[in-house]
Order: C-alpha cells, then structure tokens, then sequence
C-alpha cells in the first residue's frame, strides 16, 4: 500500500498549497483530506492559543485529534467561547444529544462521551472537525454524528458542539 | 478649434457606435427544460446555514460568466427534490422569525425552473429533519402528486403534502425508522434501526392505508448498510460500510429484497465506498459510488480517491476512474454522453467524461462555498 | 429510593452494566436520571412502571423503537429495562413486580409498535381507570 500512502500524502499537499488562500474554505478542505489520509493532520483547527488539557489527558483541546473528539462532526465549541464541556456565551446546551464511546490514550480507558451542540447562534465557523469512529447512519440516530442535536433547545440553530465525558464504559 | 473637436467627434462615432439607451427592468428566465448538462450544485452553506443555495450550473460551459445560471436559495440545510413531469422543485426549508433565533416555521417552498422564484408554499409541522443533505430527506411518489418529508424531534416521522392542490395532508410516524425512498404507487420505504425495512402504502388522502415490514435483512453492528443509495429502475442499491450491495426493488408497494453482492471481490488494498453523496447512477443503469482504499472503523465518510462503476444488474464492475482531486460527493448527468460530477476537497465542482474517466474541467468560480450535494438537471 | 432497595433484585443482574448501558444507549434522549423532556422525550423517571399495570402496557416497553430496535442483545436489554425501573420508578410498579425475563424481551422486541404515541395513550388512559396515582399524573382527573 506504499504507492497509496505516497499518493495521498502528495494529494493532501497540494491541496493544502492549493487552499491555503481561501479562508475557511482551506481550513474546511484540510479537514476533509485529514480525513481521507492517515497520515498527522494538517495544522488546522487549532485556535490562535493552544489550550492545556485537563489532568488525565493528553494532547491539545482545539485539534480534532484530540482523543475526545473521535466522533465529533462540526465546529470545537473550545474554539468559540465555550470548551470541551461548556457552551460559548449567550448560547443554549442541548439536553438531547448522542452519545459514544472514546479511547483516552493515557489510561487506555473507553470513556463514553456526551456530543452536546450548543445552539441559537449560527456556526461558529473555527475549529471544523469530523471524525465517525462509532458514526452510524441515520436509521441509528442515537449514535449519528449527521444530525444537528440542536432539539429541545428555543432555537435549533447550530452553533458548536461539545465533547463531555459523563461515565466510564465497560471493559470488553 | 470647436469646429475641429465637432470633426474628430463625428468621425470617432462613426466608427464607434454611441451606445444606444438600455431599458431597465429586464430579468432572464430559463427554460422549462433544461439541457442535459446543467446541474444543481447545493451549497449548504455550512459556516451560515440559513444561507443555502441551489446554484444551477452548466457543467459543459469553460465560460465563466455562461455556466452560472442562477440560483435558489434554500434555507437552513434545506432539502431539495426535483419534478419531472412539471417544471417546479421542491425545497423543504426551515425559518426562524428572528434569523438564528424566534419561532421556527418549516416550509415546503415550491420553485419554478423558468424563473427560479417561489411560485408556493406549504407550511409543514416544524419537525424536519436537520440533517447532513440528503437525497432521501424529501421524495415524491403517486406519479409527483405527494411530497414526503423525513422528521427527527427525536421522534420519527414522515410529513405527506400534496404538492398539485399545495397543502399539508397528513404526518405518518415510522418509529425507529428513518428516511423516506419512494416506491411505486402511493407507497414508501424507511430503513430502520434494527436492519429491516418499514414500508407505508398512503390513502389517497395520504393518510396511512397500511403498512408492512420486512425481516431484518443486514447487520447493523459489523457491516452497517448505508442510508445513501444508487437508484435505477426503481431498484436501490445499497452499499455497506465493507463494500458488499443489497439491490432492494421498490417498484411495487413490498419492498423486495435481493442477494447482496460485493463490490470489492478480491481486490486488495482495503478499498471501501465513502463520502456524503456516495453513490449515483446514470441512465444506462450503470452505478457510481466514492472509493477510498485503507477503510477502517469511521473511514465511511472519508473523501473517495476513485470512482467505482458498475453494471448493476450483471453485478459486475464496468470501470474505474480516478479522481484528480478527492471527493465527498457525486452525480451523474441522465444522458447518452453522460457527465461525471463531484465536489472535491476544495469545494469546487470537477466534471468528468462518466464514459472515458477524462477530467474535462473543474467548475471553481461560481462564489460557492459548500457545495455538499449535487444532483444532475431533469 | 426506599422502595426500590425493598424490592428484590433481579437475579444475575449486573447494575453497573445496565446503568453503563444506559447512558450509551439511552441516555441521549431520554436524558440523564431517565426525567425525558416535555413535548419530545417520554419520562421514565417515576412514570415508566405504570405500563406494567396492563399486559399491553408491559409488552408496550419492549416494542417501543428505542427499545426494540437498540443494539444490545436480549439478555442486556433485559437486564438494562428492569435496572430502569426499579432505579427510576420502583413506587409506580404493581405489587408483585414481575422482572422481565430474557425470552419475554427476545420475543417482543421484533415486534416493533407501529403507532408509539397514540398506542402510549391509549395504553395509559386503560390503566388510569384502576390506577388514580395515573390518572392524577395524566391530569384526567384534578390531584387533590
């Protein structure tokens, strides 16, 4: 698979020379071919100031790299005013959301993740991460990253979304 | 001295023509069928979502200022489907009276092609679904007479509006399912959580005259089947996360489920289909779906390096093109020369010969931005 | 609470799988502490063991999508749905509370309720009429 590697390496490249011009629109098309490479991401989505991770975990809060956003489809919420588990000011937490399952690498443990979306502004528009570990299709909206969580909130428009950790999962 | 200025003046005119006066007030329509070509790129507008818009585009034109039809706008992750039989498009959007805040109002807006204005509305209940686009979130059936609309509150449901007499009939629950895939007559389809498939046949006042389900058919936990289909024929083709089809004939009102078939054989590299709008087909019945190599748990959304097409009904691989940037979504033209459209990485538009696999041009300047789905003109 | 630790557990019951499993698999919606959300997510907190004062009522939590469609096997499900009630609502369950047993879930949940909303009223409305803890909940008739 070494011609493949090779390949989307240069691909990714050339679209971050490519893009490097245009804004968001850079930052969302380096965020789609992190997605296609598995090779490290390019530096994007990271805000101005890197933030310190909380005690237990390693790595930094505004990279979808991060190990809490392994399924996170959207804008960082630490990106926008808010963090990991609070929401940007004058916006509202949705209680209903979805919720999986991530592997924090310092104690190898599964940590089950609630995804609220912090709603009634529009996009936020930093730190656009997708991941889908555990993303399912929509006919399993429980654990469906592309549905906009914003419902039982006043305004369901979708501003940026969280990554809380409310329990540990079960050793398989 | 003011005779010589008067000289040169008439000789410049005349070989200068004076512009003549222009009237005000002129604004282009389109025609009522557009040609084979011409696409329609939707720009969810994903950094401002009430901005969306339905750009009509002419994928055969290098002319920057030619291929740019018009536009749309479609509100919020609007929803959008085309009619065949009638000149209109169906869009279902969502409104709130203060912009990103207020009281939310839900839409059918209904579009002719000639102006590109709305020429309607139907208010629905304010239950639609927001989602990522898809191509299953609004459909029609009963010969283009009923529109149907997925709804998510978390409950699921299916709106029904009769797009002819332009009114609300009726809010269908279809518990535990999602998505509606229109079938023959007044019936539709929804996949549902535990592998199977809900099928609703409607009365004709669109209520719910009865309904069935299938056994569960494919495994939700090791191979889930994709929601993202290749329609031809009335038949769904539907991809798994690993690459295998289930055919599923939606031409009567039961849904028939066929053996599923690998897209992948014995080919090595770990190639899986990916993407947003995965999958198309054109109408010769060959079928399209995004191809990345590598996959792995998650990789199911990944950009696709290369085209897959195959014959549908011979179960069997026609070609394989690959892609000069990739892409998250494609389409293809229903023509006999049919063009291969795709929104790569860079959110612009390449367009390639669907036959040859030639990159023709890449549609870059259109003042798009996120342009997620796109479907081929009717 | 009181209540709930006079009942009798259920036997090779793991409570810590359940509650685990349901924040994975239920949690999202039906929120925290099962309390569900008005208008959109049904409670369970203090409600949910009313439905096992009918034999519909009963099978009516097994058949309803988020149950029946979940994606655990029959034997967690089980476990998760009688943890959930006796955590959440042990005073509204019927004396002697009967656990579901593994082949009851197994056998219901295939059969997906078509009409969960209407069904859920009528179902409710039924067990008020013996029930007046229900039907005050229902507001059929005025708490006193």
């Amino acid at each position: 698979m070494k011609w493949l590697d090779g390949m989307t390496e240069s691909g990714t490249r050339e679209i971050a020379s490519k893009t490097s011009r245009r804004g968001f629109l850079g930052r969302l098309a380096a965020v789609l071919a992190g997605g296609a490479a598995t090779i490290p991401l390019l530096p994007v989505a990271r805000s101005q100031e890197s933030s310190n991770p909380p005690p237990g975990e390693q790595g930094d809060p505004t990279s979808c790299e991060y190990w809490r956003y392994c399924a996170i489809d959207g804008f960082l919420c630490g990106c926008c005013g808010g963090s990991m588990n609070s929401c940007p000011p004058g916006t509202e937490m949705s209680p209903i959301t979805w919720i999986g399952t991530c592997e924090n690498p310092v104690d190898q443990k599964k940590y089950i993740i609630s995804y609220n979306d912090c709603c009634g502004k529009s996009s936020c528009g930093n730190c656009l991460c997708q991941r889908n570990e555990g993303d399912r299709p929509l006919y399993r909206p429980q654990v469906s990253n592309d549905i906009n969580w914003c419902l039982g909130t006043s305004s369901n428009s979708y501003h940026c979304s969280t990554a809380i950790v409310v329990g540990t999962a079960l050793d398989e | 001295m003011k005779k010589l200025m008067l000289v040169a003046l008439i000789c410049a005119s005349a070989v200068f023509a004076e512009i003549q006066p222009e009237p005000t007030g002129i604004i282009e329509t389109l025609p009522e069928t557009w040609p084979a070509h011409w696409i329609i790129a939707h720009d969810a507008a994903f950094f401002h979502m009430s901005d969306g818009k339905l750009i009509v585009l002419d994928a055969d034109s290098d002319d920057v200022t030619g291929r740019f039809k018009g536009f749309m706008n479609a509100s919020f992750i609007g929803m959008f489907v085309q009619a065949r039989t009638r000149p209109e498009i169906y869009l279902a959007e969502t409104f709130r009276s203060r912009g990103s805040r207020g009281e939310r109002t839900d839409v059918l807006t209904i579009y002719d092609k000639r102006t590109l204005g709305p020429v309607g509305e139907v208010v629905l209940p304010p239950k639609r679904s927001s989602n990522m686009p898809t191509d299953y979130n609004l459909q029609l059936v009963d010969d283009e007479k009923l529109a149907l609309i997925y709804n998510f509150t978390p409950a699921q449901s299916v709106s029904v509006v009769d797009v002819v007499a332009r009114e609300f009939l009726a809010e269908i629950p279809i518990p535990g399912c999602a998505l509606t895939y229109p079938m023959g007559g007044r019936a539709f389809s929804s996949v549902c959580g535990d592998g199977s498939l809900l099928t609703v046949v409607l009365g004709d006042d669109g209520q719910q005259a009865s309904s069935s389900r299938t056994e569960p058919f494919f495994d939700v936990d090791d191979d889930p089947m994709m929601e993202k289909a290749a329609m031809h024929g009335g038949i769904a083709y539907f991809p798994t996360f690993h690459g295998n089809i289930y055919p599923v004939d939606l031409n009567g009102t039961v849904p028939v489920v066929g053996e599923p078939w690998s897209m992948i054989g014995d080919e090595e590299g770990g190639w899986r289909p990916g993407g947003l709008q995965l999958a198309a087909s054109d109408s010769s019945g060959h079928l399209y779906f995004l191809m990345h190599a590598q996959g792995r748990e998650g990789s199911h959304k990944d950009p696709g390096v290369e085209v897959w097409v195959f014959d549908g009904e011979a179960e069997s691989r026609v070609s394989r093109i690959e892609l000069s940037l990739p892409a998250i979504s494609i389409a293809v033209t229903r023509d006999d020369n049919p063009l291969l459209i795709a929104t790569n990485i860079n959110m612009e538009i390449d367009v390639y010969d669907a036959t040859s696999g030639n990159h023709l041009r890449t549609l870059g300047d259109f003042g798009q931005e996120t342009p997620l789905i796109l479907r081929a003109a009717h | 609470m009181a209540l709930a630790m006079g009942l009798v557990p259920v036997a090779g019951a793991d409570d810590h799988r359940a509650r685990i499993n349901y924040m994975i698999h239920c949690q999202g919606c039906h929120l925290p502490e099962a309390v569900g959300f008005a208008g959109k997510v049904p409670r369970m907190n203090g409600f949910a063991g009313y439905f096992l004062h009918s034999q519909e009522g009963r099978e009516f939590l097994i058949r309803v999508p988020g149950v029946a469609t979940s994606s655990l096997p029959d034997d967690q499900l089980t476990e998760l749905m009688n943890w959930l009630l006796l955590t959440y609502s042990a005073e509204q369950l019927p004396e002697p509370f009967v656990p579901f047993s593994v082949a009851e879930v197994a056998a219901l949940r295939p059969d997906l309720e078509a009409d969960p909303e209407k069904t859920r009223m009528r179902i409710l409305r039924q067990i008020a009429r013996g029930l007046p803890s229900l039907a005050v909940e229902l507001e059929l008739i005025s708490g006193g």
